[in-house]
């Protein structure tokens, strides 16, 4: 009874809410904001940013008309970076968003179903968590070619356990609750109980696993371009300008140093908006 | 020291007390003394502000509320809100906060005897920065007098006795257990091992280690059985009294612990509306006071209709001009709608807030229902259940249970926590599978596929998580009327009126709605698929008495309107007594006793029943 009362105090308030870091979140809103529009408009403000200009090779930062100088190739850091955005960032979204999907459903159908349906794709979670990930993008990429697409398959396919998990996690907590009781009573179908009714109440969860995952995926992918497995050679694409930038390090450090602190920054302010997101959902949940 | 001073080191203080939240006032003007060594109960309905009171006392308020006021305990006075500093110095030896639900107020990964220490030596570092501080008071006045050594001396002196070995800890622990009679082996045991009335008790030891000054108690006994329920008041009582400290005791149920307090304070909508001896609330003067004492069911008894205060407490920033009760009130005039009415002094220490309180109120004398009801031994019950056995993990929860509900009967299973009269419901209803008997439902057994949802449905007890709270009540009540026989399909306008909603609640999200309203809504739900048995599962227990006198009379007119057989499961037998024509008495998986209710509760058989009938506090 004493944490019913609380709930007009909070109810009836709904958009005051005491916000003690709006910094935070004004400031990932704005990098990821700029990422977005790098992403969706870089290669029309640098649509030769990837043109070889042997002439122009290994200038350092601070050169007239390049700001942090150029790469072996002679191609503009800030060029590259801005255009590389999209290949950097597009792909891990498809990851994230995918193994969402994935994880969401098989999530769902182990926690809900439980028994059988659970054991085995737990033990199928279980086996895809054991395969190392750099091992396995080497092999894939040996077997298909370095492809993008094959690289953001392999990782949706790396992922969905967790998400699997926690999803499943969150259905088991919310399944002895009354209201999915009651829905059971009504006989209504598993279907109907698993998506009508578990799915809004994962939300928070759902959303908050997707940012984290959409930055490890940057990460991830970046990794894999590193290692040359992600990314074709000769495209706009922040892991693979640590690559390539690791061969002139002495020459023009800011090849390296431009693309890292652009994965670190874009992936932090999306951990930080998951941060943000979660601490807003905390507030308006009544005590 | 002078004579006042000293009147004030022995009492708790609060002055013009009020709590602020986003909507407005929560709490508006609230002040009372205790004298230690004695009780005073906060009586309220849920919202009426008696818990953010409790809070605000201890300095504990919710992040985004603000209280203004004095508070003084026993020599300290506290401008509130007041800093954490002050409030870390002041709970534990000063003032502490024990809670509704001994289920979450205890960590549930440390041992119990843990977390009495660490009340314990809370209150001894306490202990030990006062006496510091005194130890350095005298030092400075023997300092004056030219002795810098006394000072040295008092001050080791005192951080000596400060740091008490792990024995001592485990012996102070062992005694404080002893004290709310609990053996010494609890402190070794997890909460989780516990029973909830043990667990309450060791909440009550963890609160008392640091020895407070006022205790305040927020709905302390609501979690438990009846049975519980008295004891755990009497622990309080004695304990308040061997500790000579003040007691703060928060109800919604002002017949339960009326017995236990010196003075009463009646809360509604943040304001107090009537207070005074305890005594002397016996006979209310205030409507409100009225309601709440009336709305309590008798166990004695079947009343025809229970009385009940009708509407609910509005909402902080919703709160009508005038008396906010007005609108609820049967004796409202115009003048309550216009003005708020002062808290008035009246006869024999009362005070109250009401134009009316010189007209004497008629309580309705109910008219009692003589029971006539003979069991149905006709060959076909609706539901007949044949020695039903469940097990859990080894340990049975249910050992050869039998029980028949007649067509149109209404059946109370009562008995404690864990004597399995859940586990019946839930095997009934098809949510738990049993491992062996038979549950026959008009003729047909029931197996885990041929059930269908116009047979059972549940009423549960928590209306918080009973209805998905991203759900609209109307799109909740859509889908459970497409379960429902083509023929028989009502539409949701049918459903809220048969609970006595209004229509527009169909909008409403279940955050949006009160307690009561909740239940309400979920009764609904489970009526639209035309069910024939009803089971509710102490679907009245989470609820305000005046709420919960509300709910049993909807269920009583739903039953016969709608001809529907009932299942009532509840360890209030006062509650069962208003509801149903036979009770099943179960204790430890088994039936002990059965008959109809009057018989079994006026002259129990058997020893449990005795024991559960002369529980009932009220």
């Amino acid at each position: 009874m004493s944490a019913d009362l609380l709930t007009p105090a909070i109810a009836a308030a709904p958009g005051v809410r005491v916000r003690r870091r709006p910094v935070t979140l004004v400031a990932c809103l704005a990098i990821l904001g700029a990422a977005l529009f790098a992403v969706l408009f870089g290669h029309l403000l640098f649509p030769n940013a990837t043109q070889v200009n042997v002439l122009a090779s290994q200038l350092p930062p601070g050169s007239p008309g390049h700001l942090l100088g150029t790469d072996q190739l002679g191609r503009d850091i800030v060029a590259l970076s801005v255009a590389g955005a999209a290949s950097t960032l597009i792909g891990p979204l498809v990851v994230a968003g995918g193994s969402m999907l994935v994880g969401t459903f098989f999530g769902l159908l182990a926690g809900f179903r439980q028994g059988k349906t659970d054991f085995l794709l737990s033990r199928v979670t279980d086996l895809l968590l054991a395969l190392p990930v750099v091992l396995l993008g080497l092999v894939v990429a040996g077997i298909f070619g370095a492809s993008y697409w094959w690289t953001t398959v392999l990782l949706i396919v790396v992922f969905t356990p967790y998400d699997i998990r926690i999803v499943r996690s969150g259905v088991i907590e919310q399944v002895t609750k009354p209201y999915v009781e009651a829905a059971r009573m009504l006989r209504l179908s598993s279907w109907r109980i698993m998506f009508r009714h578990l799915l809004v109440n994962l939300w928070p969860l759902e959303r908050t696993n997707f940012l984290l995952n959409y930055a490890n995926a940057i990460i991830a992918m970046s990794a894999l371009s590193f290692l040359g497995v992600g990314v074709q050679e000769g495209t706009a694409n922040w892991g693979r300008q640590l690559i390539d930038g690791e061969q002139i390090l002495f020459s023009n450090p800011a090849a390296s140093i431009a693309p890292a602190v652009l994965i670190i920054v874009v992936a932090c302010a999306v951990n930080l908006l998951a941060d943000a997101l979660n601490a807003d959902d905390r507030k308006a949940v009544r005590p | 020291m002078t004579l006042t001073q000293k009147a004030e080191l022995a009492e708790v203080r609060a002055d013009s007390l009020t709590v602020t939240g986003p909507a407005g006032d929560i709490v508006r003007g609230l002040s009372f003394s205790i004298p230690l060594g004695a009780t005073l109960g906060i009586v309220g309905e849920s919202g009426s502000g008696k818990s953010l009171t409790a809070r605000a006392v201890s300095g504990l308020l919710p992040a985004g509320l603000h209280a203004t006021g004095t508070v003084a305990i026993a020599g300290t006075d506290v401008t509130l809100p007041g800093s954490a500093a002050t409030w870390q110095r002041l709970r534990g030896r000063g003032v502490t906060l024990l809670l509704q639900d001994p289920f979450t107020s205890l960590s549930p990964t440390h041992r119990c005897g843990d977390q009495i220490a660490w009340t314990l030596r809370a209150g001894l570092r306490a202990g030990l920065r006062a006496g510091l501080r005194a130890g350095l008071r005298a030092g400075l006045r023997a300092g004056a007098r030219g002795s810098v050594r006394t000072m040295a001396a008092r001050g080791t002196g005192d951080r000596g006795t400060g740091r008490p070995s792990r024995a001592e800890i485990r012996d102070q622990v062992a005694l404080h257990l002893e004290e709310v009679n609990l053996p010494a082996a609890v402190a070794r045991r997890y909460p989780g091992e516990l029973s909830g009335g043990m667990r309450q008790r060791v909440a009550i030891a963890a609160a008392l280690a640091a020895s407070p000054r006022l205790l305040i108690a927020d709905e302390p006994t609501t979690a438990l059985d009846a049975s519980n329920q008295k004891d755990v008041l009497d622990l309080l009582a004695r304990l308040q009294a061997e500790h000579r400290m003040a007691l703060i005791l928060i109800s919604h149920d002002l017949g339960l612990i009326r017995g236990y307090t010196d003075e009463v304070l009646v809360m509604y909508a943040g304001r107090v509306v009537e207070e005074g001896p305890t005594v002397v609330l016996g006979k209310p003067v205030h409507p409100y006071t009225a309601g709440l004492l009336a709305s309590d069911p008798p166990m004695d008894r079947r009343l025809e209709r229970l009385i009940v205060i009708p509407g609910r407490v509005p909402e902080p920033g919703h709160r009508p001009p005038g008396c906010a009760f007005a609108d609820r009130c049967s004796m409202a005039s115009e003048d309550c709608r216009t003005a708020e009415p002062p808290l008035e002094r009246v006869a024999d220490g009362r005070a109250v807030a009401c134009f009316n309180s010189h007209i004497p109120i008629a309580v309705p004398d109910p008219a009692v229902v003589t029971e006539r009801w003979q069991r149905d031994d006709s060959p076909a019950p609706i539901l007949h259940v044949e020695r039903l056995v469940k097990i859990f993990a080894g340990r049975p929860a249910l050992s050869g249970v039998s029980i028949d509900v007649g067509d149109g009967e209404s059946v109370g299973i009562v008995g404690e926590s864990g004597s399995g009269k859940t586990t019946l419901a839930r095997c009934v209803a098809g949510l738990e599978k049993h491992d062996s008997g038979e549950i026959v439902f008009r003729g047909t057994m029931l197996t885990s596929d041929n059930r269908t949802a116009s047979q059972i449905q549940v009423v549960f007890q928590d209306p918080y998580s009973a209805l998905n709270p991203k759900m609209r009540v109307g799109a909740a009540l859509a889908e459970a009327l497409r379960t429902a026989p083509v023929n028989q399909r009502g539409s949701v306008g049918d459903l809220l009126d048969m609970v006595g909603l209004p229509q527009a609640f169909a909008r409403r999200y279940p955050a949006e709605l009160s307690g009561g309203e909740r239940q309400r809504v979920a009764i609904a739900r489970s009526l639209a698929p035309v069910p024939e048995l009803l089971i509710c599962d102490e679907s009245v227990s989470a609820l305000d008495v005046s709420v919960q006198a509300q709910i049993l009379n909807l269920l009583s007119d739903l039953r016969q309107e709608l001809g529907l057989s009932l299942m009532f499961i509840s360890h209030d037998l006062a509650v069962v007594r208003q509801i149903s024509d036979a009770i099943y008495v179960i204790n430890s998986g088994r039936v002990v006793e059965a008959g109809l209710t009057r018989d079994v509760l006026h002259a129990p058989a058997q020893d449990y029943t005795k024991r559960l009938v002369t529980a009932v506090t009220r």
